[in-house]
């Protein structure tokens, strides 16, 4: 029986460099969710100690990788593709979930990764308030071609956190084309999900995308941080609550749908 | 103290080639807002020159080594702009496709100070396999439209664009000259 | 005949060539104590080196050395006519309180890089606040920067390395209105260095991935000339890696960063006053992600127990740390092996160049190669510089050249500390103050005035642009209530993802208390901190506190009596208040010369008390912003006419009038009181009455829970019936509470013995209504969110 349990825990590759700095949390957030985490430095990789394919899930996670210097996630995703960019392809080709959280999202969407694979489509550009903001966002959830969103109410809160969550695309033809393939996973609204300008929309998205996902629906990359979601407690309005703040949040839910992805 | 100059491991730069100097601007695409110029508009009309009517703002990157010019492009392309929202311009060609009517300031950093993304532009380069650049600094320039005397453009720069302990400034282009 | 290093003709020199010495060369020495290193050489026999007077000036820097709270000071009181001397030294002072507190909670105190408490069985907080006005006057972006970067380090530093949790920054700015013609030359505009100032702490700190939850700014004309800028960080260690000790014939490692010539004469220039001729090279930029990668590799490197001991390299760089670690021993360093940003320094611009983000290692034989690696593997420069010893004596070669040999005893032990005298007298007789009958009409308007008024109006666009809840730990942010606008007294985090158990952190500023008298002062910012910690669920019996004193120019009559005056307050109240100081820094001398005109301006003396405490458990914790409708208010303390200093007074150009004084024989008490009632859950919300009184409080918990008021002023416990005092008064040791409206019996059953009285309940209504034997005024909460929350321009 505990064999079995065992085989179903995914495998988690949480990768780290310069800069990284929302690794802890989320290796957390995988083994609250019952996964096996591991956090890993780019170099080992690089140096081949550590192999991409014992993994199930590879997680980017949030921070500012590089200083966010020139711009951000801009040098980490070129060492992605310098380095181990056929690693990446080949386990995506496997079917294996890619997650970019934060900077993640801003690595894997410059890396060429996201939406479409093979060159570079969309950015991340600086907020319209030229400022880096901290806040809690409201997020309608898109009937996606995503399978880590489902299950979800309408509209839930998730925190942001970036200087550059600016989401823009090449041209028109790729917005549409991304709102055809039903690969928006969720935008900024108002509390009655609405889609609104700044506050609600925090930094001028297009089309106030806060998320978007793969063809597959398999890479996912994200501007909210659901790491920071896990309890109500961490919630700015749990203290309105009637209950106590240990009762899970919705980030919560997206890493457990991440791990229950392989059962 | 003794301010007896002496130098050691000075760096001998290998005299096989000369060593050039490569300016890199980078700006957004006119489709891309430039948050940053409206900022710095608000900025100076606080000082009180209210004849500010637009600010843009790039990027400089001055580059040193003796790379050819398809490893230039390749540095600019892959590691400095961002495609899908900027443009580049080798030396001063952005100038002059930004057109009349605009004063150009450049600010870079005084030497010895720290200069986070060079540091980081040495790093991206190395990674791309790019082996002849030798130092890279980092500036920004500024784009003043506006009915600005040469004593709003000083004005402008010590009070709002400039730091003098650690920046120096050039006017690149007047339109008062 | 050395190549490196040169000699300082100190022998042949008189004292008026001393004096030369020391100001051409930035040595910031006086007489007596360039005559105390003549002697030493003289003894010796020869001529000190460059480097050698260059280590003692950097060591015996006030900077470092902190000469005047360390010397005896011959004290003189006048208190309304009565004389009383004393000699006391400032530091005993402060440490003679945490002595007799003999807090359990104490596990390090004022012997390491930050002070350190007891967490739980297994886990210590460590803390700390340092202070960075010269450089962030200079070039606030990169000045703040390095500041929060160096306070990173002293937690990295402290014991074998704590790991930090929380960042916290309190800034004191000018005018943000003044025209730029009445500024004088080289001094930026207050804006200019209030977005440069926040701009750097934001960037550095996000950068880090450490939160940044609490803080405070404070804007005066008084700061113009002068910012000030405070960085803390709070840390978590365990227990067991608390000691540390160095071994000799451990290997010396400057990990991090490399070294330029960034940062020289740091340390000396400090103290000096500011003006518009300042050397480049003191002022310098951070680079973050240096210290993060260098950060990541420490706490592997603790963890696995490969070194000994740790310090940072902050002000005086190597030579203090190398100096201080090798202090009870020895060392020899070579300086050729520290790897430079640039080849063409001199050996003693290696030894106290001030670069950022290094620290130094004492590193056993057996670890060397394995913390080498694990270094090298994640791209951070570590290296071997030397090596401690037994000799006593500090020992520095430039390729072979001996450039200093001085014995460690009289670097750390030969300065001669200077006797001062210090005096203050002080009337007790409040200031005439204007009192006006205000309209109910007027009194609305001056409400609104104040709330919207820099120092009262909300921080919100300052506080959003710090990473408030990185590491995933933050419980209780800076900002609470519904859309988050509703500001907290505290932040509170849960530093163990499986212990419900967290710490709070607070503080308390405010100068306009200073004046007349500084002792209250004092008293008032360790009660507010207090106060700051209780209201939102901490135990006021396991706090403990930090000061900061930021002084005017020393050399000028009366700063130094009003420091002590000072000093002699925390010493007192932070005993009443039964709160251990653990960890303490001083900045003195921030005073700015005018180039043209000669005249010199201080700041105003400005003490900062940041607090830290437990919470058993963060789910009983409270925010500030109103819950529900029906629920009851109540104001517990007393509010008296204690409007000098008050915002109120600020606001209105008011003069005169009393300042609060803390009565901590009822405050103290109370605070036990509402901590208990929180803990049995039946507070639902509450707020401590601070910077623009009682109605400032009831306003922003108000707009934090979008929930109208009834407000009975005259039900409050007060000494003084004219609504204006009631309003605005800043008495010290009041809360407002929210208490369910089931509960209200066994709230007043707990409070009884405390002065507290029901003043009012939660409407349904979106207005707040004041009201004083009938109706007083009403504002709706849409427009005092507005003003409140557009105060502050960026």
């Amino acid at each position: 029986m505990e064999v079995r349990f065992e085989m179903v825990k995914p495998r988690i590759l949480v990768m780290r460099v310069a800069g990284t700095n929302c690794d802890r949390e989320t290796e957390w957030a995988f083994r609250l969710a019952g996964g096996l985490p591991q956090r890993v430095h780019i170099n080992r990789i690089k140096r081949g100690e550590v192999k991409m394919r014992d993994y199930q899930v590879l997680v980017i996670p949030g921070g500012f990788s590089y200083g966010d210097d020139i711009s951000a996630g801009k040098v980490f995703a070129n060492e992605i593709r310098h380095n181990i960019g056929n690693d990446i392809n080949l386990f995506i080709e496997e079917g294996k979930p890619v997650i970019g959280i934060c900077n993640g999202f801003q690595v894997l969407v410059k890396a060429g990764i996201l939406p479409y694979p093979g060159r570079q489509s969309v950015t991340l550009g600086w907020n319209g308030s030229a400022r880096f903001e901290d806040r809690w966002v409201h997020l309608k959830i898109e009937e996606s071609v995503s399978p880590f969103f489902r299950g979800f109410p309408p509209v839930i809160k998730l925190p942001v956190a970036h200087a550059e969550g600016n989401l823009i695309t090449e041209n028109e033809d790729v917005l549409k084309k991304i709102e055809n393939d039903r690969l928006v996973i969720f935008r900024y609204c108002a509390p009655d999900g609405t889609l609104k300008g700044y506050p609600y929309n925090p930094n001028g998205s297009t089309a106030n995308i806060a998320g978007l996902a793969s063809a597959s629906g398999l890479v996912v990359g994200m501007m909210p941080h659901p790491e920071r979601a896990l309890f109500r407690c961490f919630y700015p309005d749990w203290h309105r609550d009637e209950k106590n703040g240990d009762v899970f949040g919705y980030g919560y839910m997206f890493f457990k749908n991440v791990v229950n992805f392989f059962r | 103290m003794s301010a007896i100059a002496f130098m050691v491991n000075s760096v001998h730069i290998n005299n096989m080639e000369k060593e050039k100097l490569f300016l890199i601007e980078v700006r957004n695409k006119t489709r891309v807002t430039d948050v940053f110029g409206y900022m710095i508009k608000k900025d100076i009309m606080e000082t009180g020159i209210q004849e500010i009517e637009e600010v843009l703002t790039s990027s400089l990157y001055r580059l040193k080594g003796v790379c050819c010019h398809r490893e230039l492009i390749r540095i600019a392309e892959e590691i400095l702009i961002d495609a899908v929202a900027q443009d580049y311009f080798l030396d001063n060609s952005g100038i002059r496709k930004r057109g009349a009517g605009y004063n150009v300031i450049d600010v870079f950093y005084k030497e010895g100070v720290t200069d986070t993304v060079a540091e980081t532009v040495m790093t991206a380069v190395k990674d791309a396999g790019i082996k002849n650049l030798f130092s890279a600094s980092t500036g920004k320039r500024y784009y003043l439209k506006g009915r600005l005397n040469r004593q709003d453009i000083e004005t402008i720069c010590m009070k709002v664009l400039v730091n003098p302990l650690i920046q120096n400034y050039s006017v690149v282009k007047d339109n008062n000259a | 005949m050395p190549k490196f290093a040169s000699q300082v003709d100190i022998l042949g020199a008189g004292d008026r060539e001393l004096v030369e010495m020391s100001e051409k060369n930035l040595l910031s020495l006086t007489l007596e104590e360039m005559k105390a290193i003549r002697s030493y050489f003289t003894e010796l026999g020869r001529n000190p080196t460059d480097c050698e007077i260059e280590t003692i000036a950097q060591t015996w820097s006030e900077h470092c050395f902190h000469k005047i709270f360390r010397t005896e000071i011959e004290y003189t009181e006048n208190l309304n006519g009565k004389k009383k001397k004393e000699r006391l030294s400032l530091l005993r002072e402060i440490k003679k309180a945490t002595l007799k507190i003999d807090s359990g909670l104490c596990v390090s105190v004022f012997k390491d890089n930050a002070g350190i408490i007891k967490f739980n069985d297994r886990y210590g907080i460590a803390f700390k606040v340092e202070t960075h006005n010269h450089p962030s006057a200079l070039e606030p972006y990169g000045g703040a920067g390095t500041g929060i970067g160096g306070v990173i380090r002293d937690i990295l530093g402290a014991g074998k390395a704590a790991m930090p949790v929380l960042n916290i920054d309190v800034f004191c700015f000018g005018d943000q209105g003044v025209s730029y013609s009445e500024l004088p030359e080289g001094v930026l505009h207050p804006r200019r260095i209030f977005r440069g100032v926040v701009s750097g702490v934001r960037d550095y700190g996000n950068r880090m991935g450490i939160p940044t939850g609490a803080g405070a700014i404070v804007f005066d004309r008084g700061y113009q000339n002068n910012c000030l800028v405070f960085c803390g960080t709070v840390g978590v260690i365990p227990l067991t890696q608390v000691e540390k000790r160095v071994s000799d014939d451990d290997h010396i490692v400057l990990i991090g960063g490399r070294t330029g010539r960034d940062g020289i004469h740091g340390a000396t220039f400090s103290s000096a006053s500011l003006n518009a001729n300042i050397s480049r090279s003191v002022v310098q930029i951070g680079n973050p992600i240096v210290e993060k990668k260098m950060m990541d590799v420490l706490l592997t490197a603790r963890d696995e127990g490969l070194y000994n001991s740790i310090t940072d390299c902050g002000a005086g760089g190597l030579s203090s740390a190398v100096g201080e670690m090798g202090k009870d021993m020895g060392a020899v360093v070579n300086l050729e092996r520290v790897p430079l940003k640039c080849n063409d320094l001199l050996p003693w611009e290696i030894w106290i160049s001030e670069s950022q983000e290094r620290m130094v290692l004492s590193v056993p034989e057996r670890n060397l190669k394995k913390l080498l690696e694990l270094s090298a593997d994640e791209d951070v420069e570590a290296e071997v510089i030397g090596r401690f010893t037994k000799t006593g004596r500090l020992q520095l070669y430039y390729r072979d050249e001996s450039v200093c040999n001085i014995g460690m005893d009289f670097l750390h032990n030969g300065l001669p500390l200077k006797k001062m005298k210090a005096y203050f007298s002080f009337q007790d007789k409040p200031m005439k103050e204007k009192v006006s009958s205000l309209k109910a009409g007027e009194l609305r308007e001056r409400l609104l005035r104040v709330l919207g008024s820099p120092n009262v109006a909300s921080k919100e666009l300052v506080v959003r642009q710090y990473d408030h809840e990185v590491q995933a730990h933050t419980v209780l942010k800076p900002f609470t209530g519904i859309e988050g606008k509703g500001p907290s007294d505290a932040v509170v985090l849960k530093p163990f993802y499986d212990d419900w158990q967290g710490i709070a952190v607070g503080c308390g500023i405010n100068p306009f208390y200073g004046k007349p008298d500084p002792y209250l002062m004092a008293g008032c910012c360790i009660e507010e901190a207090l106060r700051n910690l209780v209201a939102v669920g901490a135990d006021p019996e396991q706090v403990a506190i930090l000061d900061n004193f930021s002084w005017g120019d020393m050399h000028e009559d009366g700063h130094l009596g009003t420091l002590v005056r000072c000093v002699k307050g925390c010493r007192d109240f932070a005993l009443k208040y039964q709160l251990p100081f653990i960890s303490g820094k001083d900045s003195l001398n921030n005073v700015f010369t005018d180039a043209k005109t000669g005249v010199k301006t201080s700041i105003p003396d400005t003490l900062l008390i940041s607090a830290v405490g437990i919470v058993p458990d963060v789910r009983k914790t409270i925010s500030s912003d109103l819950k529900k409708e029906g629920n009851a208010l109540y104001l517990c303390g007393i509010t008296r006419r204690e409007m000098g200093g008050s915002q109120y007074h600020q606001v209105f150009g008011i003069t005169g009038g009393s300042v609060p004084v803390p009565v901590p024989s009822k405050a103290l008490p109370l605070m036990k009181k509402i901590y208990l009632c929180i803990r049995e859950g039946i507070i639902k919300s509450c707020h401590d009455c601070s910077d623009g009184g009682f109605a400032v409080a009831i306003l922003e918990m108000s707009i934090g829970g979008g929930k109208g008021v009834d407000i009975f002023l005259d039900k409050m416990v007060s000494s003084d019936v004219s609504p204006e005092s009631m309003l605005f008064s800043e008495s010290q040791g009041r809360f407002i509470v929210e208490v369910d409206a089931g509960a209200a019996d066994r709230f007043e059953k707990i409070m009884k013995g405390t002065d507290f009285a029901n003043i009012g309940r939660i409407t349904g209504r979106e207005s707040i209504t004041f009201y004083e034997r009938g109706l007083l005024f009403s504002l709706d909460i849409v427009e005092a969110e507005r003003v409140w929350r557009s105060g502050l321009k960026w």
